[in-house]
């Protein structure tokens, strides 16, 4: 079976992880009409070639991000999720907003 | 008593020579009234129901490999119309009593054989599900029961009613269920639609779509563009990548399924059987081989490799459900590329491009819908893009007004 | 008895010791190192088996140890070959897909109208009138099959393990044991599978160079007995490798992806991941349909 090179604990077996889905930018949910939320839901970048995915390694619960060849299977690299995520996102709900 | 096989043996020719299922290979014309892309059972049986029903002829089914080599060669040939919303009852339903009819409507025998399927609940939660599926099965006119560990025991004898302590609480008893020679199901369609004057173009890529205005003009393959008055996709695994060619885009994800099949043995298991903790199902074909499937791969991907750790937890399910199976030899494994939909409902209809129908979304579930859906998208060519009331629940725009027909409940092994 | 008396053979078996098991109720006389199948042909039944459709004869028609015309039936378990199967003491075991005894099959009927009933006869036949299918399916159903399952076996114990090495090298004859000891002489650590309980392949029982149109017999021993020391040279070259481990008496039945390489043993399986892997699986012979 395929090995995935975990950022943090190296190669494993990919049995111990877990798909997360892909990497995609999620639409501020304050500011969205429905037929855009419909698309960010079911809607993914599903033609062959390389896609950007969120993975979990299982045993030590750490979330990265790989990419893929999605027709070849090869994992072209794995890395930390710091490298495209630098800043804090605020989820708290404003005054305003109430 | 067979009596049509006597001219095998009283004649002098080499069987089938003379009359040969299929049509030898013609060359391709620069225009067709109908192009169907992917030469699986699916778009044999829509040319089928052209050709046969609507006296439309003038069609083309093009597959880039062989007649049915992709799932329609991979299925594990269940046969079952046990869901759980009315939608997709009443549309698996229209599709199983095709099937019942199916090996005399085109003089083909696809041995189907009615031995029912039983899928097994070891929670409480699925108890109730299954109470309900009964329910919405025996409302659309369907046989389907919930029954007991008792009468299971007399329907399989042979199956361990305790399997990995997880113990057997009821079964979703579908009298319906059957199974059937898979690859058949596409000679027969294949045969019946290119004896009535469509063409069936193997080895034949469909390479790119010409959209004109909005409204579909033709296709370009390996072997030259070829123009079409209405195109259908009928690819299955690779459903969303050749929509993009199309120029829009259609919610799948590609899952590898594998299965595996044994030696085979005399008879001993007659329905089929699935249980929905273990996420697997076995059944023995009329050939004595024991047919094992179970849930899909955990990860996308557009390839039909197998895996080991899929193995080793799909027979250690079912060597759980019949321990003596520890002894057969495995013969073959396999997997056929899924495309799945978040509802486990197909996506059949209209497109955003005019005159181009999609036939997707067929998951893990598009053996058993073959005939119904070689009827109904017949029916929307030839009236001319209107969408026939059984498949309106599957059309492409429910994903945007989130009216999902949801049936993961009821896929036999995947959840 | 019919075993070869030339004093070339017979290296795999022990001709002090005794085995006996039954094939088809009859107490057969074999040795250690015996498999089913040639213990069956040193007691003179090369009947062993009947084909799918036509019920034909069917018995040892290779050499290479897996010859599907081997197939039979033991106390547990259908569909074994009988060519791969060691003799044992009580054995029990029998013909499969018969219909009275395996000698005298009624069912070899079939083959007399064979010429009635062509590949893929049963999709032209057997469906009308509609329901018609219903009534033939159970017979279908009994003809088709090999051997039987015995339904109250349980399952056995199994267990599994893990491998690591740099170089997986499947078949131990003679292109697999030379890929082994070049890769270990140069450093890797090699993992040497082979289904056999003996290196060598077709080492074994080859005389490589022999051309029977200017034979004799003289010229033959000699060829073989070279043959041999080139054998046992090699084997004992990689049996005394320390970077070579020997997996005898294993089948890899099936290259996963990044070199997973499940190895089976009896009753364990050992889940081999190599960084690399040579397939020397060499030839095998299967002859052509009759």
């Amino acid at each position: 079976m395929k090995i995935m090179n975990c950022p943090l604990n190296g190669p494993r077996n990919i049995s111990e992880f877990v798909y997360g889905g892909q990497v995609k930018a999620m639409p501020d949910v304050r500011d969205v009409s429905d037929t855009d939320w419909a698309r960010y839901v079911f809607y993914e970048e599903n033609d062959t070639g390389i896609v950007t995915e969120w993975w979990l390694h299982s045993p030590s619960s750490y979330w990265f991000i790989a990419e893929r060849h999605n027709v070849t299977d090869e994992i072209i690299r794995t890395y930390p999720p710091e490298e495209i995520f630098k800043d804090r996102v605020e989820f708290s709900v404003s005054e305003t907003d109430a | 008593m067979p009596f049509g096989l006597l001219k095998y043996g009283l004649s002098k020719d080499y069987p089938f020579e003379k009359d040969a299922d299929l049509p030898a290979p013609t060359a391709l014309k620069r225009r067709y009234d109908v192009v169907i892309f992917g030469g699986g059972g699916h778009g044999v049986a829509t040319a089928y129901y052209l050709a046969k029903y609507h006296g439309i002829t003038d069609v083309a089914v093009l597959e880039k490999g062989y007649l049915g080599g992709g799932n329609t060669a991979r299925n594990t040939a269940v046969i079952r119309s046990n869901y759980l919303t009315p939608e997709g009852v009443k549309f698996y339903s229209a599709s199983v009593k095709l099937y019942e009819a199916l090996s005399n409507e085109f003089d083909f025998n696809i041995m189907y054989s009615q031995r029912g399927q039983l899928t097994l609940a070891h929670t409480d939660a699925t108890v109730r599900a299954f109470r309900q599926r009964a329910e919405v099965n025996k409302h659309f006119g369907g046989q389907t029961e919930l029954i007991d560990p008792v009468d299971i025991a007399k329907l399989v004898p042979t199956l361990n009613l305790n399997p990995a302590n997880l113990p057997v609480l009821a079964g979703l008893w579908h009298k319906d269920g059957a199974t059937a020679r898979h690859d058949a199901v596409a000679w027969g369609y294949a045969k019946g639609a290119t004896q009535r004057g469509a063409e069936l173009h193997q080895l034949t890529e469909v390479t790119g779509v010409d959209v004109k205005s909005g409204r579909v003009t033709g296709v370009d393959t390996n072997r030259g563009p070829v123009e079409a008055g209405v195109v259908i996709q009928a690819v299955a695994g690779h459903s969303a990548p050749m929509a993009r060619k199309a120029g829009f885009e259609l919610p799948l994800v590609a899952y590898p399924l594998q299965a595996m099949v044994t030696l085979p043995v005399k008879p001993f298991l007659t329905p089929l059987v699935s249980s929905s903790a273990l996420h697997c199902y076995v059944q023995q074909t009329s050939r004595g081989e024991i047919v094992i499937g179970g849930g899909s791969d955990p990860y996308p991907l557009y390839n039909s490799r197998a895996s080991l750790p899929l193995k080793e937890s799909l027979l250690s399910s079912a060597v759980e459900m019949f321990p003596f199976l520890s002894e057969m030899r495995l013969l073959r494994q396999w997997a056929g590329i899924t495309d799945m939909t978040t509802d486990y409902s197909p996506i059949m209809g209209l497109s955003p491009v005019e005159n181009y129908y999609i036939d997707a979304g067929w998951g893990t579930w598009g053996f058993k819908a073959t005939p119904i859906c070689g009827k109904t998208m017949a029916e929307l060519v030839a009236s001319g893009g209107k969408v026939p009331e059984l498949i309106k629940p599957f059309e492409l725009s429910r994903f945007d007004r989130f009216k999902q027909v949801n049936e993961m409940g009821a896929t036999a092994a995947s959840h | 008895m019919k075993r070869l008396s030339n004093d070339l053979f017979g290296q795999w078996i022990d001709p002090s010791s005794a085995v006996r098991f039954t094939f088809e109720g009859q107490a057969i006389k074999a040795l250690e190192g015996d498999s089913v199948a040639s213990a069956l042909l040193a007691n003179n039944y090369w009947l062993q088996s009947r084909s799918f459709k036509y019920h034909r004869p069917r018995g040892p028609l290779t050499l290479c140890g897996h010859d599907a015309n081997t197939l039979v039936q033991t106390s547990k378990a259908p569909n074994v070959l009988a060519d791969h199967l060691s003799a044992e003491n009580d054995l029990c075991v029998k013909g499969q897909n018969y219909t009275g005894s395996l000698q005298f099959d009624l069912s070899r009927v079939l083959d007399w109208v064979g010429r009635f009933l062509p590949v893929g006869f049963y999709y032209k036949a057997f469906f009308k009138p509609r329901g018609i299918w219903a009534y033939w399916e159970p017979i279908v159903r009994k003809a088709a099959g090999l051997g039987v399952s015995n339904l109250s076996v349980e399952a056995p114990y199994n267990d599994k393990t893990y491998a690591f090495c740099d170089i997986a090298v499947i078949g131990g004859g003679p292109a697999g044991l030379n890929a082994a000891l070049l890769a270990a002489n140069a450093g890797a650590q090699v993992a040497l599978i082979e289904q056999e309980a003996h290196l060598g392949g077709a080492l074994n029982y080859h005389a490589f160079g022999y051309a029977p149109s200017n034979a004799n017999e003289s010229s033959y021993e000699a060829v073989y007995e070279t043959t041999q020391s080139a054998r046992n040279a090699l084997v004992q070259a990689v049996e005394a490798h320390e970077g070579i481990r020997v997996f005898r008496s294993s089948t890899c039945n099936a290259w996963f992806s990044d070199h997973y390489l499940p190895i089976l043993q009896n009753k364990r399986l050992v889940k081999l991941r190599a960084k690399q892997t040579i397939l020397a699986t060499g030839a095998s012979e299967q002859h052509v349909v009759f």
